[in-house]
């Protein structure tokens, strides 16, 4: 170890030396300025190239009438005003957002309940954190498939359950009124151990002089989770959060898999939508408007969301 | 940033598909051993070429959709051309399977914009339309006129969507028309004619009777917007009106046709389940769990070994009668790519012309069930011996060559169909009232189709 230190060192003095001799010290001070520079630039030639300009790209997009093989038209702001004229929009809307707030209610709550049971150190309880983990490392389409069985209307094992129960049939996929709510399910299902095990980590880090302290006191147990627990898990719970709503705001997969927006475009979420304008009716321009539309929904519920609750997160 | 990732996805999935145009050429001519138990009369009537004297083998490469039955017939034809007129006029063809009409599309779509097609492919009969306004596929007219090709051969209700504005931009390949079928065993139990309802009074007296006495549904059907096509034919009306610059949907006619399937599904003699759930008419007839189920003529090879299988009998018929019969035709055309070197285009009118021919055209129907695109095609041997031994597959080519018509060709209609898909939905499977679905659905289909024009 040492042996090698040392010539490691000794390189580094030999570079040093060189630097100075052959350059002097203004070429020094333009290597030093410029060195952070070049050693971002990789990372931010992909950001530009694969984020930056795709986004810009859209938006130019946006006021065109285009169908990827004819000629571009330049139609100015007629696919937004189409869109904010467009019923099916502000279904689709509707949709995302009930599907979005749905999920992270959910989400959170369910995940935080488990994530109290479990935060003990026993062996049952490791092994129960990682089968509640298991969903999580499962693909998306498989899950899909395997609840799409589940919730078959004829076939299907919830509604052999409910049978047992003489309770009638639900269309679990094919119901308008229901499908959303399944879909909000598997999502739930599939997130619900890795935002546990996030949880509980956030607990374990809690310095237990804290909890001490409380006990000294004799406090109630719902009192030390509420003034103890709760706001020193907030910032992890706070960015959790927020994961969950951009990411149900982006829901794809089980839309794709198990309904394609239907019963009667019940499950028609926004990036669902932008697929079928930009893949099966060839409407890019239409297509990237919408594109602007979730960047922007997104973008609002991040600001509300930061502005709303972000004063309550309690930081070190 | 993270909000642009699903943006970002857009331009990813179409680099990704531009991309897997070129490369394969290596894995599919290979299942050469198929072709030899299928080759009986090999044909050689475009004997008559000039470019037999350049040593060059021009590579052609031809994407296909399906797998099964229809990939066979696919992977065998081409290996076939390969050996005869392909040798002899040094071509070479690659076929490349792509998934489902619509991933054809797509990835025909992409490729273009890319600049690098496939020379020949098949296309969904529907979408001829757009692709050949936006000059992706080739006209085919001064290649039909300077070989001679006998256009009148082929069957006229197959000849509407490969022409666009009067120019041929394809030839009928494995082309197909709905039938009803139907579960003889089960329609025998209940005491019913095996032949089949003629007319639509009939259907619902079968499927009441069939429910009643078997317990069975009488029919199961999604909602699909072939068979939906058929049944605003049968109306003597059709889903567009002619220049298919407005639709047909707010009519007596439409709300008749809702109506009847609504209150047969209410009754439960009928089961209709939603657009996306099509396997579950699969499911239905497998399982003898329904009597009657419409689908294409190209199922029939693979209806007929599961009903073998579960030991029933089954039967095919036209699409029952209402005002008058009639049908839309489906299946693919083969049409080649407007931005491909003049050498290979020759080539690929070839492959065309050769894959369309009278002995090709028999083999693929059949071994698939798809019909026959020509007359001469119908009168072969393969297909008359077919015949007598399986009368089924000649209930769809009658069906075509007295009632078949063609598929909307606008380019809105792709989003007009998804529409009539969701008024089938909430009418059908969830019981929405009927007057006003109908009449929001038209106002909706006739927007989409002023804007597209």
């Amino acid at each position: 170890m040492q042996i090698e230190n040392t010539a490691v060192s000794r390189k580094a003095v030999k570079l040093c030396v060189s630097e100075k001799t052959v350059s002097g010290k203004s070429a020094r001070k333009v290597t030093t300025t410029l060195r952070p520079y070049l050693m971002v630039a990789p990372a931010m030639v992909i950001f530009g190239l694969f984020i930056l300009y795709p986004i810009f790209y859209m938006i130019y997009l946006s006021f065109f009438d285009w169908n990827l093989i004819g000629e571009k038209k330049f139609i100015g702001v007629k696919n937004y005003t189409h869109m904010f004229a467009d019923a099916d929009f502000w279904q689709v809307l509707g949709n995302s957002v009930y599907y979005m707030v749905m999920v992270v209610i959910l989400q959170m709550a369910l995940s935080l309940l488990l994530a109290v049971y479990l935060n003990k150190n026993t062996r049952i309880n490791r092994i129960l954190q990682s089968i509640a983990f298991t969903p999580y490392i499962t693909s998306m389409v498989s899950v899909a498939f395997i609840w799409m069985w589940m919730m078959d209307s004829d076939y299907g094992l919830l509604n052999y359950f409910l049978s047992l129960f003489h309770i009638p049939a639900v269309g679990w996929l094919s119901d308008p009124k229901v499908a959303m709510t399944s879909l909000v399910l598997v999502s739930v299902w599939k997130g619900l151990g890795y935002n546990t095990i996030i949880l509980i980590s956030a607990m374990q880090a809690v310095p237990g002089y804290l909890y001490e302290a409380a006990s000294l006191d004799k406090t109630p147990r719902w009192k030390v989770f509420w003034k103890i627990t709760l706001p020193m898990i907030s910032p992890t719970a706070f960015f959790l959060a927020l994961m969950n709503i951009i990411a149900a705001l982006k829901v794809f997969e089980t839309v794709n898999i198990m309904t394609q927006g239907g019963p009667v475009n019940s499950t028609n979420t926004l990036v669902y939508n932008i697929y079928q304008y930009g893949f099966e009716y060839f409407k890019i321009g239409y297509a990237s408007t919408l594109g602007v539309a979730l960047m922007v929904v997104i973008g609002f519920f991040t600001l509300i969301y930061f502005k709303v609750l972000s004063k309550r997160v309690h930081y070190n | 940033m993270k909000k642009a990732m699903s943006l970002c996805l857009v331009l990813a999935v179409m680099a990704s598909l531009a991309s897997c145009g070129n490369s394969a050429s290596t894995t599919s001519s290979s299942s050469s051993e198929t072709s030899s138990a299928a080759s009986s009369e090999s044909s050689s009537e475009t004997a008559v070429s000039s470019d037999a004297g350049n040593g060059d083998t021009v590579e052609l490469t031809y994407w296909y959709a399906w797998t099964d039955k229809i990939q066979e017939n696919n992977e065998n034809l081409v290996a076939k051309f390969n050996e005869t007129v392909g040798a002899e006029k040094g071509i070479h063809v690659t076929a490349e399977y792509q998934g489902s009409y619509a991933d054809v599309h797509q990835k025909l779509q992409a490729a273009y914009v890319a600049g690098d097609t496939p020379d020949v492919t098949v296309m969904e009969i529907a979408s001829i339309g757009p692709f050949a306004k936006n000059g992706v596929i080739q006209p085919l007219d001064s290649y039909i006129e300077c070989d001679n090709v006998d256009m009148s051969d082929f069957f006229d209700g197959l000849m509407v969507n490969c022409e666009v504005d009067g120019t041929y931009y394809g030839l009928p390949y494995l082309r197909s028309t709905p039938i009803l079928y139907m579960n003889t065993t089960l329609l025998e139990q209940a005491g019913l004619d095996p032949a089949g309802p003629s007319n639509w009074d009939e259907l619902a007296d079968y499927c009441r009777t069939v429910k009643e006495k078997t317990g069975a549904y009488g029919l199961s059907m999604y909602s699909y917007i072939w068979t939906f096509e058929a049944f605003m034919m049968e109306q003597g009306s059709s889903v567009l009106n002619a220049d298919e610059t407005a639709c047909n949907i707010d009519s007596d006619e439409c709300r008749y046709v809702m109506h009847f399937f609504q209150d047969l599904a209410q009754e439960g003699a009928i089961r209709c389940v939603a657009g996306e759930d099509s396997s579950k008419v699969d499911t239905d007839y497998i399982n003898q769990n329904t009597a009657m189920w419409m689908t294409s003529t190209a199922n029939l090879t693979s209806v007929l070994s599961v009903a073998d299988e579960n030991g029933f009998e089954v039967n095919t018929c036209f699409i029952p009668e209402n005002k008058t019969y009639g049908v839309p035709t489906g299946g693919c055309n083969l049409v080649m790519s407007s931005i491909i070197p003049d050498e290979e285009k020759e080539a690929s009118w070839e492959f065309i012309k050769w894959m369309t021919a009278t002995d090709q055209s028999a083999y693929a129907s059949a071994y698939t069930g798809y019909v026959p695109n020509s007359k001469s095609a119908a009168a072969t041997e393969t297909i008359t011996n077919l015949w007598k031994s399986t009368p089924q597959f000649k209930v769809a080519l009658d069906q075509l060559e007295l009632y078949a018509q063609g598929r909307p060709k606008t380019t809105a209609y792709s989003q007009v169909q998804d529409a009539l898909v969701a008024m089938m939905d909430a009418c059908w499977v969830n019981g929405a009232d009927v007057d006003s679905t109908v009449a929001e659905t038209a106002k909706k289909c006739n927007d989409l189709l002023a804007e597209g024009n």
